[in-house]
């Protein structure tokens, strides 16, 4: 009997932990603090024991690793393929300040404080607030500022 | 038009929010799953143990057990005589995978549909403790009883 156990995991596994980080939140994927950086951590290992399970083999461990990097590539191909399926699973970047207005809602939805763009401004060169035309927080978590002298 | 209007962020407000309430919704069930999970819904808990019992024989069990995780039968007859020999079904050796029994049996006696564990006659326990670990998903039938009967039926539900 073939045993797809392995597979069915490391799928569920893919696709849970997805839609776990995509409803926490897209700070979640900033790591750039220990607060975020932990979540890592914990997921991965909680989940991989899961997934394994008994099995400590290296041919299970390669089955699983091939199982998720299709599952990367499919989702991958899904993305392109669908603008609206693209959107769920990275989100659209959000504007959080432009010219010269705080979007106080967003900030809040998206759990960022201005300090957190004013960490972004200063790796940019900008070091007062007044000098940010426009603040973004891109799909991937981080923050990207433009002065105004751009 | 400020020049910052005019820049292609690709910020779609209308998404953004949509999923702003989706996320809010699923915290929501993320609060639910925990509490369910604390009180034994999900398995181990206080909320998943259970009783059957048919005079003289009353079983503790859970009923829902989490897949390749020790669970624990407990099996007491509440008679004058304890447990000699004590019937397991087909389902809870196989589906449920009998781990470990205590106390140890001398023997086994094997039947088509299950085994009957032998204790000493001298010392027949009033209780037997029977440690699982299941080793299939879904919902599962088992049967314990003294061998001539009676016999106590009870269904586990196993999840991944």
């Amino acid at each position: 009997m073939i045993d797809m156990g392995p597979i069915l995991r490391a799928i569920f596994a893919y696709w849970f932990l997805l839609a776990t980080l995509r409803v926490i939140g897209r700070r979640a994927i900033m790591q750039n603090s220990p607060f975020e950086l932990i979540l890592m951590f914990l997921f991965g290992g909680t989940m991989i024991q899961a997934v394994v399970g008994d099995d400590r083999s290296l041919a299970n461990a390669a089955l699983i690793i091939t199982t998720i990097g299709l599952m990367h590539v499919f989702v991958a191909w899904l993305k392109q393929c669908s603008t609206v399926f693209r959107k769920i699973i990275d989100g659209t970047p959000v504007v959080l300040r432009r010219d010269g207005k705080w979007r106080d809602d967003l900030m809040y939805e998206a759990r960022l404080h201005v300090d957190d763009v004013m960490a972004a401004a200063r790796e940019n060169g900008i070091a007062h607030v007044d000098d940010i035309r426009l603040a973004v927080f891109e799909r991937s978590g981080t923050i990207t500022v433009i002065g105004n002298g751009k | 038009m400020s020049p910052s209007e005019t820049e292609d962020t690709e910020f779609d407000e209308a998404f953004e929010r949509k999923w702003i309430r989706l996320e809010h919704i699923v915290w929501v069930l993320m609060v639910i799953v925990v509490i369910v999970g604390l009180a034994g819904g999900l398995g181990r808990g206080p909320a998943v143990r259970a009783q059957a019992a048919v005079s003289p024989i009353q079983v503790e069990y859970e009923r829902v057990v989490r897949y390749q995780t020790p669970t624990e039968i407990t099996v007491r007859s509440v008679g004058e005589s304890g447990i000699g020999r004590l019937f397991v079904g087909r389902a809870l050796l196989d589906r449920l995978q009998l781990r470990q029994v205590i106390p140890q049996p001398i023997g086994a006696e094997p039947r088509r549909e299950g085994a009957i564990l032998l204790f000493p006659d001298t010392s027949s326990p009033s209780q037997v403790t029977l440690i699982a670990q299941p080793a299939t998903l879904g919902a599962t039938s088992n049967t314990i009883g003294l061998s001539e009967g009676p016999y106590v039926t009870f269904r586990q539900l196993v999840l991944p």
